[in-house]
């Protein structure tokens, strides 16, 4: 029973199969802001914008879940990411002898993943590596296969994350670690996408909007063009066909978060960090929490077992100075997280990996799509699921006080910006 | 491990040629190119062949340990395109390659997958700027030689299965018979002493290799394992067509190798 008192810890507009039907049939008697969060919710699959820094009004009363709030900026911030990263498996270490905790990395092939891995290798004993497990798929073989062969495979216990929910990990005593917000921490696959197919986005624009877009277009990653300057790309990029209203709409809507935040946003690639950083933290963090499992208490799940790698102090202090500085992009896809190259190439010295690999999707296509829910209510499976509230009840669209809640507020919710 | 840099006179697969494949494929005399691979993340070809696209499709799959990739079928011969600049083209975005597995970044993934271009797409755009500084640029240009020498060896390969392996009893088993057979039955995927075969072989040390030297050299040593009692010819055929001498040793070992005496396998018996 969700009690339209009640804040939520973590809300989406999730245009599936299953819940899209619900989502327009409310558009009609939505306010202003509630017929914006639906159509961001077309544009963006799921869609669970939530600040935490920074103006940004929800149609329903949102909490950011304890821990996972932003820390301070603090611009003499110092630390290199490799150090955070030694500290970070130190730390784990630490469990291991203190407590003999046992872990088991989500590992897809990609960098976040084998970051954890390669920090893991780096400073741990053969003895405190035993206390690790990996999880993973056929798919993290192919993704990264020279690690594979030579770190990974005939040396660590195997889950096969395909399959595998934490409930299971859980069940055998390991704390899942992931590394899903690495993206928050870096950039987003939206930026890299946009360069992808910056001809597209401005083919419709003025003569003079696109001589001026593609005399700055190598600017993009650089702090000497401020991101407004890119401000007719960006309404573009965020137009969807029924509605050539929404980019301008979210371009003010994210400019005043922008403008009321306490951290510096200058480029372009600035703007499309601070969006994951700041708006989508709350959900990379704690998803694999609440979707990757079924039968578990959450908040136990979200608290005391899962392991965000990168949600520490540090890691988003690290994150919140190191823009435009070739840290985190140079100049387009290839350097895309280039410390984290940099990092996994001091162990594995792959020129490969290093120069080439491109940053793909992997929770959907090689986990979600694959798991079994048979013994799952069909209104409690993860397509069904809307949220958590802040006592981190699972909340179903089926659930007829979730819908009442939902309808109430975005009845009530106009646009505020 | 380390190894010593071919001169390019011992590179037939940079001369700019087809090679001997070309002679396999007399409709493709003469065409300027016609499947492309391609990388997203360079945002860039990287490989141009006129003769095969599943030729090409299996290069790209071995390449992708190295650089995830997309095979395009062009719809038009692009002029002046070829393995001498292509890494000067791209296509002018990737909206319209939406398919899972295709070059939006979205979509895409580490395994190849083909795709027919859209009409109209290709674009000279120029040396991409993120590979300009001078190592970024070397290792660039060795993806294109790898992929290169990758192209010529599973058109050699391909080839001198179909022409020279007589014992094909594995393929044909795993595709039709569906374990309709004794489990202890004896079934090789071809004359070697491989027990995974000899393309299997070749191929993963193209997927594992890190250059061009090195695979040469785990090739050599393969063909030296597996076929000192190789009696079909087929590694003299891969050199062949390679346009590569065979190493000394692989030489000595003969037209058939050192036939193994322990085994009655010298006569021919006809009835």
């Amino acid at each position: 029973m969700l009690d339209l008192n009640k804040k939520l810890y973590l809300s989406g507009i999730t245009y599936n199969y299953y819940q899209e039907q619900f989502w327009e049939s409310i558009r009609q008697e939505s306010g202003s802001g509630g017929k914006f969060m639906l159509d961001l919710g077309i544009y963006y699959k799921p869609q669970r914008f939530v600040s935490r820094n920074g103006e940004w009004s929800m149609p329903w009363p949102q909490d950011i879940p304890p821990g996972f709030e932003m820390p301070s900026y603090d611009p003499s911030f110092n630390k290199s990411y490799g150090q955070i990263c030694d500290e970070r498996a130190i730390e784990i270490a630490g469990l291991i002898n203190s407590k003999n905790q046992k872990f088991a990395v989500m590992y897809s092939g990609g960098i976040d993943s084998t970051i954890i891995m390669a920090a893991l290798i780096k400073n741990l004993s053969k003895e405190e590596l035993k206390n690790i497990a990996v999880c993973a798929n056929s798919y993290s073989m192919i993704e990264n296969p020279t690690f594979w062969k030579k770190f990974i495979w005939g040396n660590f216990k195997m889950y096969d994350s395909s399959v595998t929910k934490y409930d299971n990990l859980i069940a055998d005593g390991y704390r899942p670690i992931t590394a899903d917000e690495g993206d928050c921490l870096f950039g987003t696959m939206g930026f890299l996408e946009l360069q992808q197919n910056f001809e597209y986005y401005i083919q419709n624009l003025s003569a003079e909007s696109q001589t001026h877009l593609s005399s700055i277009r190598n600017k993009m990653t650089s702090s000497d063009i401020h991101y407004s300057q890119f401000k007719d790309l960006i309404i573009e990029h965020w137009n969807i066909p029924s509605n050539k209203q929404l980019g301008a709409s979210w371009y003010d809507k994210f400019e005043k978060n922008i403008q009321t935040a306490t951290v510096p946003i200058v480029s372009l690639h600035d703007y499309y960090w601070w969006l994951l950083f700041n708006t989508k933290w709350v959900s990379c963090a704690i998803r694999t929490s609440v979707f990757l499992s079924d039968r578990q208490n959450y908040q136990s799940v979200i608290n005391d077992w899962a392991m965000n790698w990168g949600s520490t102090d540090d890691f988003q202090r690290w994150s919140m100075v190191n823009n435009n500085n070739g840290e985190k992009i140079g100049l387009g896809a290839t350097t895309y997280k280039m410390a984290a190259r940099k990092y996994i190439y001091d162990l594995d010295k792959n020129d490969w990996y290093f120069y080439f690999k491109l940053k793909l999707g992997s929770l959907a296509p090689n986990i979600m799509f694959h798991q079994d829910v048979s013994n799952v209510p069909v209104e409690l499976r993860p397509n069904a699921r809307f949220g958590i509230d802040s006592d981190y009840n699972v909340l179903s669209i089926d659930d007829p006080s979730v819908q009442d809640y939902i309808k109430h507020y975005m009845s009530t919710y106009e646009r505020d910006w | 491990m380390s190894h010593t840099p071919l001169p390019e006179s011992d590179k037939p697969w940079m001369s700019g040629d087809a090679g001997f494949h070309q002679t396999y494929y007399p409709m493709s005399w003469g065409k300027k190119n016609s499947y492309v691979l391609f990388s997203p993340g360079i945002d860039r070809f990287f490989l141009v062949d006129s003769y095969d696209p599943w030729i090409v499709f299996e290069t790209g799959r071995i390449l992708s340990s190295k650089c995830s990739n997309v095979v395009y079928i062009l719809d038009q011969v692009t002029p002046d395109m070829d393995n001498s600049n292509c890494l000067e083209f791209t296509t002018s975005h990737k909206m319209v390659d939406k398919q899972y597995g295709g070059p939006i970044v979205y979509a895409h993934r580490q395994s190849t997958i083909a795709m027919k271009i859209k009409p109209n797409m290709m674009v000279h755009r120029g040396w991409p700027e993120e590979f300009q500084e001078p190592d970024r640029k070397a290792m660039l240009l060795k993806l294109q030689e790898y992929a290169l020498f990758s192209l010529r060896v599973v058109h050699a390969l391909t080839a001198a299965l179909c022409f020279r392996n007589s014992f094909t009893q594995r393929s044909y088993i795993d595709t039709f018979f569906n374990g309709e057979y004794p489990k202890d039955f004896i079934a090789r995927v071809d004359g070697t002493s491989s027990d995974e075969g000899i393309e299997s072989s070749i191929k993963t040390i193209l997927y594992e290799s890190d250059s061009v030297e090195e695979a040469l050299e785990r090739i050599h040593n393969s063909w030296r394992s597996y076929t000192s009692s190789e009696v079909t010819g087929i590694r003299q055929f891969f050199y062949y067509n390679m346009q590569l001498e065979q190493p000394k040793d692989l030489y000595d070992l003969g037209n058939i190798g050192n036939l193994d005496k322990d085994k009655n396998q010298q006569t021919m018996w006809v009835a």
